[in-house]
């Protein structure tokens, strides 16, 4: 298959992301925070990852990786809050 | 996929990630349901985002632009009965940016050795007849998309062209270059556009974009004058020929 590199990109986040789905239904892991924590990583690593992907595509898709890691701390503040009020 | 699609896609996977995510949540509460549609959001946020990175310029209106461009340098060489192979000048000795220079008496073979001023008809030697044509290529402009200077020969080369071609150009998969006495071996692999060397007198003379990029590139890399030798075409792989003058390798 050829693939130029924003389209192998967005290939491998694909299937990260679903396959994670996968992973998770298998596992019998229903929690969301978890899910979001675990996004948040692999779209950072892909990022990193990806050395050959356009500058123009990487600085687009930062906005993204800047909310994911939003949600992340939220989701962490909320799991303490959590276990703070038990 | 053409990248004209990714803001479409991105805006289906985020419209049915949420819908997804709201209908598993509130009427299923079904919990690999809300992560599918989580996953699916985070897709067309990033497809999205990249959708967006195009260039705002059509690809049609781009190819008209650069056909109509290259096409004129062809009607002028072909007016002025040019045959001689162009001469990729780097950085240092074209006083702008990297230039080709077409040389209007072959025969002499004589080589720029100081900086050439920065006129379309340049003089570039001692003698009257050391005149040509110094035009932009392909090659010049693409100096203007990297973050920084080409490195030294070989690696250097190597790393920036793969990079370039496979990264911000999009238009091979790999790059491998090979060297012996002057001459470099530059083969595209995995090339997806583009057709087998035309035989214009452009191509005989600038050569194609893909030799174009190369040529430029190695200049920079050596701080030489370069040529093109020869470009051939094989199925996805498209090799480029170069040559180093004053064998700066």
């Amino acid at each position: 298959m050829n693939l130029f590199s924003t389209e192998k990109y967005l290939v491998r986040l694909t299937a990260l992301l679903l396959g994670t789905c996968v992973l998770f239904a298998w596992t019998g892991e229903t929690r969301v925070s978890l899910a979001i924590s675990v996004f948040t990583c692999e779209v950072l690593a892909l990022d990193q990852l990806s050395v050959h992907l356009p500058a123009r595509t990487r600085k687009a898709v930062a906005p993204v990786e800047w909310g994911l890691v939003v949600a992340f701390v939220v989701v962490v503040i909320v799991e303490i809050v959590n276990i703070l009020s038990a | 996929m053409r990248q004209g699609h990714y803001g479409l896609l991105g805006a289906g996977f985020l419209v049915s990630g949420i819908a997804m995510v709201l209908v598993t949540l509130i009427v299923l509460g079904s919990g690999p349901g809300a992560i599918t549609g989580t996953a699916l959001i985070v897709l067309g946020l990033v497809m999205l985002s990249v959708g967006r990175a195009e260039g705002r310029m059509s690809a049609a209106m781009a190819y008209l632009l650069s056909t109509s461009g290259y096409q004129n340098i062809e009607r002028m060489v072909e007016e002025l009965g040019l045959s001689g192979r162009a001469i990729y000048l780097p950085t240092t000795l074209s006083h702008i940016g990297a230039r080709a220079l077409i040389p209007l008496d072959v025969a002499r073979g004589t080589i720029p050795a100081g900086a050439v001023d920065d006129r379309f008809i340049a003089r570039y030697g001692q003698q009257p007849s050391d005149v040509g044509l110094l035009v932009v290529t392909p090659g010049s402009a693409v100096l203007e998309l990297l973050s920084s200077p080409v490195g030294e020969f070989p690696e250097g080369f190597e790393v920036t062209l793969s990079t370039l071609a496979t990264g911000a150009l999009e238009v091979a998969r790999g790059v491998v270059v090979h060297h012996s006495n002057g001459k470099v071996s530059v083969t595209y692999a995995g090339v997806r556009e583009g057709r087998a060397p035309a035989d214009s007198p452009m191509y005989r003379t600038v050569g194609s974009p893909l030799a174009s990029v190369a040529a430029t590139l190695l200049a920079e890399s050596c701080e030489a004058p370069v040529v093109v030798v020869s470009e051939s075409r094989d199925g996805e792989g498209y090799s480029v020929e170069l040559e180093v003058l004053g064998d700066a390798t």
